[in-house]
């Protein structure tokens, strides 16, 4: 990644000094009965990577959809630098710096790589400050130029998730969500997707994502949540998640957890 | 280069409204001057359809309030033809701007049979208000502007010729709109829209307003045709302003000139207004030869027929490259 490296984004001031970039505090979220988020209260730092993970079914695509307005909270509030967004749909959200992009991209019929950027850039959004790497240099870098003017819907799922990420920095994100972001895509473009979301994060945007590929994210994140039936069941470094008994039974059931553990 | 390409699809329309004029056949003019007001109703129709992909098929109520309102604005109050150009598609766009938002709250076929129902109220209202409307009977005596302009660069709007010209103006003046917005920030948010709704609100976009802003300028241009009708045929009654014959048919020739397409509504148009008339049959068979026309033309070129150059283009460089490989294989 030529030319990323050389580059030094300043560090963002933080509108209000102190603040978290996203504060969560008791979100929860109910479908009928079932409580799909159940008091989960978490803190992302400016320039933090953290990574969101769990079992199928935990709750982490529901998870993002609260924090990003797509879904309503049932109960408990969601902070942007001491902003408080929890009254706000996803399109106001957004307009405050808080983005996300969507787990399973259905592929755009109409648009080309280069207008998908070009709309990004329109974005209503005017707080955070720019990643430092126009549409040109997005394209450059995802060596994506030669396919700029391709509709969507004829590039590979991989190329498609990486126009994606790059639409969604050009809005200037303080804070970013990314639903499952190496889903599909093959381990050489995961690797180039990697530093491009550190370089972001060095950019100062503080990055949330939910990601099934754990070696990716014990790569990637300072620090992971682990999700199990709605509930945070662990949050800290990495490595410490896997060894974690809760973890392990979460995702490996109780049996073979503690055999595991002997 | 690429510019002066761009200019020739307007050079070769104004040089076929001059040979039309030039022609002084009357009804020659006048089929003329149907095939601009399809073309404005399609163009019109584009915002809301072509860009932002929502199937409205109501557009004839907004078409019947311009022509009723255009009828009575001349009728009861000798207002001019300039006054009901300016407060018609306003009137259309308001109404579109009030209850815009109530029906955009649905989509895909839920839009459309919203929509379905906007233009057969606006219909029952045409044929029943018999006080404001004259009913089944219709209004008659609209008049036409007079003179406009001075000396030799006078037109008289009473003549055929003379609001062939105003038509013309009127026509060439939306398609230089059409054209630029086709360009614009707006209509790529519309195309967002289109490609997925939820994807450009999590950009910001308000999508909401962005589809009313679409669905009022379709409906501010069909006024406009509306009012142009009105005052081409002098003569209004409901049937041209029913689903068939106003709302499904601009729907037809924006599909068959290509959705989302600058040149789309004027080929659609021409082809559409064009072969009825040109077809001298018995009107059953004629009815046949025309879906069957159609038919044709969603199978080869299902993207309309403005995508009829990139079609052929297609086909030629992948002829060219299959001759290429053959050469190669050869040597």
């Amino acid at each position: 990644m030529a030319g990323m490296a050389d580059r030094h984004p300043s560090p963002r001031a933080s509108p209000e000094a102190g603040a978290p970039a996203l504060d969560c505090s008791g979100l929860s979220r109910a479908f009928g009965g079932l409580m799909a988020l159940n008091d989960v209260s978490f803190r992302l730092g400016a320039g933090e990577i953290v990574g969101i993970l769990g079992p199928n079914g935990a709750g982490k695509t529901t998870f993002i959809n609260v924090l990003s307005g797509l879904l309503r909270a049932s109960a408990g509030s969601v902070r942007i630098y001491g902003d408080d967004v929890t009254a706000l749909s996803m399109e106001d959200r957004a307009r405050k710096g808080l983005f996300r992009t969507f787990q399973n991209t259905r592929p755009s019929e109409e648009l080309t790589g280069r207008e998908m950027l070009r709309l990004a850039s329109l974005t209503p959004n005017r707080t955070g400050t720019s990643v430092g790497l126009s549409a040109d240099e997005l394209l450059a870098t995802f060596e994506l130029t030669a396919f700029a003017d391709v509709i969507l819907s004829d590039l590979p799922y991989g190329v498609q998730k990486m126009i994606n990420l790059a639409a969604v920095s050009l809005c200037r994100p303080r804070v970013l969500l990314l639903d499952e972001p190496f889903q599909g895509v093959a381990d050489a473009e995961i690797a180039r997707l990697s530093d491009l979301i550190r370089h972001f994060a060095a950019s100062g945007v503080a990055i949330g994502l939910v990601e099934h590929n754990v070696r990716s994210v014990m790569a990637l994140c300072d620090r992971v949540l682990v999700l199990d039936s709605g509930a945070l069941i662990f949050e800290g470094k990495g490595p410490d998640a896997i060894a974690d008994l809760r973890v392990q039974e979460a995702y490996l059931g109780q049996r073979f957890a503690r055999e595991l553990h002997g | 280069m690429h510019r002066l390409i761009a200019l020739l699809p307007w050079l070769a329309l104004v040089a076929a409204m001059a040979a039309v004029l030039a022609t002084g056949n009357g009804y020659y003019v006048t089929v003329a001057m149907l095939m601009m007001l399809w073309a404005i109703l399609a163009l019109g129709l584009n915002f809301i359809l072509g860009y932002a992909g929502y199937f409205h098929l109501g557009l004839g109520a907004f078409y019947g309030l311009g022509a009723y309102g255009a009828a009575a604005l001349s009728v009861s109050y000798q207002m001019p033809m300039f006054v009901a150009l300016l407060v018609m598609p306003a009137a259309g766009a308001l109404i579109s701007v009030v209850i815009g938002p109530l029906m955009l709250r649905t989509r895909d076929l839920h839009f459309a049979v919203a929509t379905l129902a906007l233009g057969m109220i606006v219909s029952d209202v045409t044929n029943n208000w018999v006080a404001a409307t004259g009913g089944p009977m219709g209004m008659g005596g609209i008049t036409r502007p007079g003179e406009i302009g001075i000396g030799p660069l006078a037109i008289d709007g009473a003549t055929t010729s003379g609001m062939f010209l105003i038509t013309a103006a009127i026509f060439l003046a939306l398609m230089i709109v059409a054209a630029i917005a086709r360009r614009s920030d707006f209509v790529l948010i519309l195309r967002g829209i289109k490609s997925d709704d939820m994807m450009t609100r999590s950009l910001g976009f308000s999508t909401t307003r962005y589809k009313v802003a679409a669905f009022a300028i379709s409906g501010a241009i069909a006024s406009i045709g509306g009012v142009l009708y009105a005052h081409i045929v002098q003569y209004i009654s409901p049937e041209p302003f029913t689903f068939f014959a106003a709302s499904f048919q601009a729907f037809v020739v924006l599909a068959v000139g290509g959705l989302g397409s600058l040149w789309g509504p004027v080929l659609g148009s021409v082809l559409l207004t064009g072969l009825p008339e040109v077809l001298e049959m018995d009107p059953h068979v004629k009815l046949l030869v025309y879906g069957a026309v159609l038919l044709i033309v969603t199978i080869v070129l299902p993207r309309g027929l403005a995508s009829m150059g990139q079609v052929l283009s297609a086909r030629a460089r992948a002829r060219a490259s299959a001759n290429a490989k053959i050469k190669e294989h050869q040597t």
